[in-house]
């Protein structure tokens, strides 16, 4: 877990870069002590103008990620058993590699991880992120709520800025803001 | 109990002016006030919930299990310990370094120091009235003063030390050594490492079953938790749990285990040694504790920003109360007793 990462080599990718551009500008930044891991957390939901069972339906394939405005391409070894892998290749064609842990269709809910062995903090700039996406009916529309658990990039004190707390909740703020608009993009403008 | 002095003071000296003359304000005055103290008294018991993202404590009285104040202190409040005997909590904050103390009369912070690199861990001695808290960057155990807070003692021990428990006898002082996968045995008199035991691999949170004189360590990566006989100071058991286990308390005749990635609790037979249920709670459960009359189990939820509490015969969530962001409440969150 503690790996020496090198701050003057971050470079970044495509999904970093989208999530930066979505976000900088509305994000107020919190200021924390650098000193000692803290996990964060992020919480994003968004309302869609459709039934919950439509929303579902199109995020409802673990393996089938391309909903992500930022994802090409998606494909998972056990489709919606718990354990099963998906690899998902952004655009620029990096890839995110993650495990199903918790799936409950009568829910309409999944839980999934990263595995810090196989995962590219230059990527996304978390450690040990899990992450919920869940849909619930409000009336006749949806509300879909995402919420990632994770601690930052650098495991160590005195992180650089770019694998700093701040940077992680950052980034995964920008991901679920961009995630979740291209969603009901997609979902609102096909129905 | 230490008496409220001042509270109780202009009580009494309101009262004794409407009735009783200068001689009662003087006896008053003098601190010979005993019965309204005893009047306004309540062995109410208090839960001191840390909330790391939210820099405070939540307070909970545990008879309305109402919320009756959010107390700021130091960055990433985390561990938590209790005394009724000196009327206090005492917080761990990681994010400053520091341990700060909270006065349950009025629930006001009080003094605070910097405690090493990574406080997290912490517990107090009330015979000893010393604080020990666990350094997860130095790898150490320190045991701190009361008044004045002041470290005064350190000791060696494994790998980021991560979580402590004191002897029922109050004799030695355990320690899970989270990246050796060890617990390590503290003999107090002496300040010195005495004995060893392996775990299964990342010990976190711990806690001593006294009927069997048994201690369980809740290990992160493993799954499991580890049964320790203390005679022995060798496991009898690794009982798989459920996924990241946090920490460990005790009640009736269960352990009771929080799973910070399934969000339950994984309750088991102390005499059977294998789990008997799972207790859907909030997300990510940390810190548990047991309230001190035994009935009930309150696990801080720290995705939620709530605390859920068990009851114990039923093995059911009663009760799920808003706290603050970051809820996790490692250690003792409760006190008994504190004079109002």
């Amino acid at each position: 877990m503690h790996a020496n990462y090198s701050p003057r080599h971050i470079t970044r990718t495509a999904l970093a870069a989208t999530a930066f551009t979505l976000i900088s500008l509305l994000l107020v930044s919190t200021s924390s002590l650098a000193h000692g891991p803290t996990r964060q957390k992020v919480t994003e939901s968004i309302e869609i103008a459709a039934s919950a069972e439509t929303v579902w339906k199109v995020i409802q394939n673990f393996g089938d990620a391309t909903w992500l405005p930022m994802v090409e391409s998606s494909s998972a070894n056990l489709d919606n058993e718990a354990g099963s892998i998906r690899t998902l290749t952004l655009t620029g064609g990096a890839k995110v590699i993650e495990s199903l842990k918790t799936y409950k269709a009568d829910k309409m809910m999944y839980k999934y991880r990263i595995s810090d062995a196989t995962h590219d903090v230059k990527v996304l700039p978390v450690n040990n992120y899990s992450a919920t996406l869940s849909v619930k009916a409000n009336g006749d529309k949806a509300i879909v709520t995402w919420k990632g658990a994770f601690y930052r990039g650098y495991p160590n004190n005195d992180p650089p800025e770019e694998l700093n707390d701040e940077a992680a909740v950052k980034a995964v703020t920008g991901l679920y803001k961009a995630g979740l608009a291209g969603l009901k993009k997609l979902v609102e403008g096909t129905s | 109990m230490l008496p409220n002095v001042q509270a109780t003071t202009k009580k009494t000296a309101s009262r004794a002016l409407c009735s009783r003359g200068f001689f009662i304000i003087f006896l008053a005055l003098t601190g010979i006030q005993l019965s309204v103290a005893a009047q306004i008294a309540h062995a109410t018991t208090l839960a001191f919930i840390t909330n790391q993202q939210a820099d405070s404590v939540s307070v909970i009285n545990t008879e309305s299990r109402a919320v009756i104040g959010n107390v700021t202190v130091g960055s990433e409040p985390a561990g938590i310990t209790t005394s009724a005997k000196f009327q206090r909590a005492w917080i761990s904050t990681p994010g400053d370094s520091s341990i700060s103390e909270i006065h349950c009369q009025g629930l006001q912070a009080g003094d605070s120091i910097v405690a090493g690199e990574g406080p997290l861990a912490i517990t107090v001695d009330e015979q000893r009235e010393l604080l020990y808290v666990a350094d997860w960057y130095q790898h150490i155990v320190m045991a701190i003063t009361i008044e004045p807070l002041k470290v005064v003692q350190r000791v060696a021990v494994g790998n980021s030390p991560s979580g402590l428990a004191l002897s029922p006898d109050n004799s030695r002082l355990y320690v899970s050594n989270r990246d050796d996968n060890t617990i390590s045995e503290i003999e107090l008199d002496t300040f010195k490492v005495k004995r060893t035991a392996p775990t299964q691999s990342r010990p976190f949170g711990i806690a001593i079953d006294k009927a069997h004189n048994r201690l369980y360590s809740a290990n992160v990566t493993a799954n499991s938790v580890s049964v320790i006989d203390l005679q022995t100071m060798q496991a009898i058991a690794d009982i798989d749990v459920g996924d990241r286990p946090y920490d460990v308390s005790f009640a009736d005749k269960f352990a009771f285990v929080t799973n910070q990635y399934d969000n339950t609790v994984s309750v088991i037979d102390t005499v059977k040694l294998e789990v008997v249920t799972e207790i859907d709670v909030g997300d990510y459960p940390e810190g548990i504790d047991t309230h001190p009359d035994q009935s009930q189990v309150y696990v801080a939820n720290w995705f939620d920003n709530t605390v859920s509490i068990i009851d114990v015969q039923t093995l059911q969530v009663v009760d799920t109360i808003d706290t603050e962001d970051g809820s996790r409440a490692y250690g003792e969150m409760f006190l008994t007793g504190c004079d109002e």
